[in-house]
């Protein structure tokens, strides 16, 4: 029986019937009745039955087998696994494929040939595209024997449809109206990768939603470090004004903030600690002091502190220089005031 | 304990990010190089949210600030500029290094500091800085070609991004994104560890004359 149908195949392909067409003989020949649309035809795998549809695209007086022959990790061994149902469906899929392609969108169009495993993703994408079938598919014809001809690029991609089996080399079929060769491929291949790395950014990077275009998403992204290096440096100078005296007891100032706010639960991890400072590279000796301090709950810290007198009651309340931060306070606000 | 308070967003925004990571993660794998890029990315918008990081950050950042305070105290008549400056130095060092040296910033950053400690050390830094930049300046002047508008962004892009100026186009985007994201946390430690300061100190900033 397969031999019957790849030479009505066969004979289909030399008319150049389009792939629809075709497809719909096809049926017609294992159900007479079977009249459905494409559409429901593919998300229901249980029609097709794999042995018949292997023949459809098994063909080997056409150059095809070409393709599925230079994956050679696992395009004859499906093929010949028949029975499977998900198989057939693969066949066909592939065939859409090809006719399909002009009309996704940027992100999507890279398709990879041989693999059943996408399916899944297949399946999501080719729901109405019948009626391109029939214009595309001489040209999707065409390309696959193009593809066939030309020899392996090696190729990454972030669309969902490239293949897994064969991690270096993926064949990739160029979307319809676009170049095939090397060049463009990697050109495009570069080009995705830098537009993802965009899409992250534009996530990061506030209010860059509307923004298209890498010029505006890139002005917005430059304003917005520039901003946050600016803030860094307003709030390093805050933090210079605040800059208590040495005896300033970090602990007292917490206590006070729990007292008068909500409590808030210390979260005690000395081996934070631990792990933090062992890539701490100013001061080794004064990141063992703060390990051994156990230093998350702030409570040791007086013990750094060789300065200090009686951390637990001294702090800034003394006053002990309150000329010194008058001037750093004064000269903040003059500076604030220009 | 104070950093679970100060920073309340975490949670929410840690959830967010990693939902849309996952969210774009591909359904299929890529070659290496591939995979490690997408790896940092998504990590970075993760890592620089957890709470654990930021603790980190936030108890390296005022140990850091305290021995710089202190080794100030010796010179008491300090410029808040300069003051501010060195503040601001060493907490980006102390961003750098919760990075890990998984990035290139933090490690430019972290290696920056040992290049200036040593020109402080050659007194000859001060004429080799000032050729250097007078040659780049006829370069840039005789060579007017005027790059395309998103290259030009990019070079600026790459300027702003402490080690990333001779940085192919990806990675400068990859390193961006961490960067913006330590960036973030860097200033919601600071301003949490600010508040806090001067909320513990009203009455010395309100002493007039």
């Amino acid at each position: 029986m397969n031999r019957a149908i790849e030479a009505d195949l066969l004979l289909n392909y030399n008319t150049d019937m389009s792939v629809l067409e075709r497809q719909r003989a096809h049926l017609k020949y294992l159900n007479p009745g079977f009249d459905s649309p494409l559409a429901g035809f593919f998300s229901d795998s249980s029609m097709i039955n794999g042995g018949v549809i292997d023949g459809f695209l098994g063909t080997d007086g056409l150059n095809l087998p070409m393709i599925y022959g230079d994956t050679t990790v696992e395009g004859d061994p499906r093929l010949s696994i028949s029975p499977e149902t998900m198989i057939g469906t693969g066949n066909f899929k592939k065939r859409k494929f090809d006719t399909e392609t002009k009309d996704c969108d940027g992100k999507k169009k890279k398709i990879m040939m041989m693999n059943r495993e996408d399916e899944v993703e297949e399946e999501e994408d080719e729901k109405s595209k019948l009626t391109e079938q029939n214009n595309g598919s001489t040209r999707s014809i065409k390309k696959m024997k193009n593809k066939a001809k030309k020899e392996e690029n090696s190729y990454s991609s972030d669309s969902s449809k490239v293949t897994i089996q064969k991690t270096d080399y993926i064949h990739v079929r160029a979307r319809r109206g676009q170049a095939t060769d090397s060049h463009s491929i990697a050109e495009r291949v570069r080009r995705e990768k830098i537009s993802e790395r965009m899409k992250f950014l534009q996530d990061l990077v506030p209010g860059c939603d509307k923004i298209t275009g890498k010029a505006g998403m890139l002005d917005e992204i430059i304003n917005y470090v520039q901003s946050l290096q600016r803030q860094i440096e307003f709030l390093s100078m805050k933090l210079a004004v605040v800059n208590p005296r040495p005896d300033f007891d970090m602990d007292d100032i917490f206590a006070k903030e729990v007292a008068s706010s909500t409590p808030m639960t210390v979260v005690p991890s000395p081996e934070m600690v631990n792990s933090g400072y062992s890539h701490e590279m100013v001061n080794s000796g004064y990141s063992n002091e703060m390990v051994s301090s156990g230093y998350l709950h702030f409570n040791p810290m007086q013990q750094v502190d060789t300065t200090s007198s009686d951390p637990l009651s001294s702090c800034f309340n003394n006053g002990q220089a309150p000329s010194m931060w008058d001037s750093h306070v004064q000269n903040l606000y003059g500076s604030l005031g220009v | 304990m104070v950093n679970s308070n100060l920073f309340p967003s975490i949670e929410a925004t840690g959830g967010e990010s990693s939902t849309e990571s996952r969210r774009k993660k591909p359904r299929i794998s890529e070659t290496e190089a591939e995979i490690e890029a997408r790896r940092i990315n998504e990590e970075s918008l993760k890592r620089w949210k957890t709470n654990r990081v930021q603790q980190i950050y936030a108890s390296k950042l005022v140990e850091a600030l305290r021995r710089v305070r202190q080794r100030s105290t010796n010179e008491p008549d300090k410029v808040v500029s300069v003051a501010a400056r060195e503040i601001r130095e060493t907490a980006d060092r102390v961003l750098a290094a919760s990075a890990k040296g998984t990035t290139r910033w933090s490690r430019a950053i972290l290696a920056s500091r040992v290049r200036a400690k040593l020109k402080k050390h050659k007194k000859a830094a001060k004429k080799s800085a000032g050729n250097c930049k007078s040659r780049k300046a006829a370069a840039t002047e005789t060579n007017r070609i005027k790059l395309p508008a998103v290259d030009r962004k990019l070079k600026f892009l790459g300027r702003l991004v402490p080690g990333c100026r001779k940085v192919s186009v990806p990675n400068l985007l990859d390193e961006a994104t961490d960067y913006i994201a330590a960036l973030e946390m860097q200033v919601r430690a600071m301003e949490a560890l600010a508040e806090l300061l001067t909320a513990a100190a009203p009455r010395t900033t309100l002493t007039g004359p």
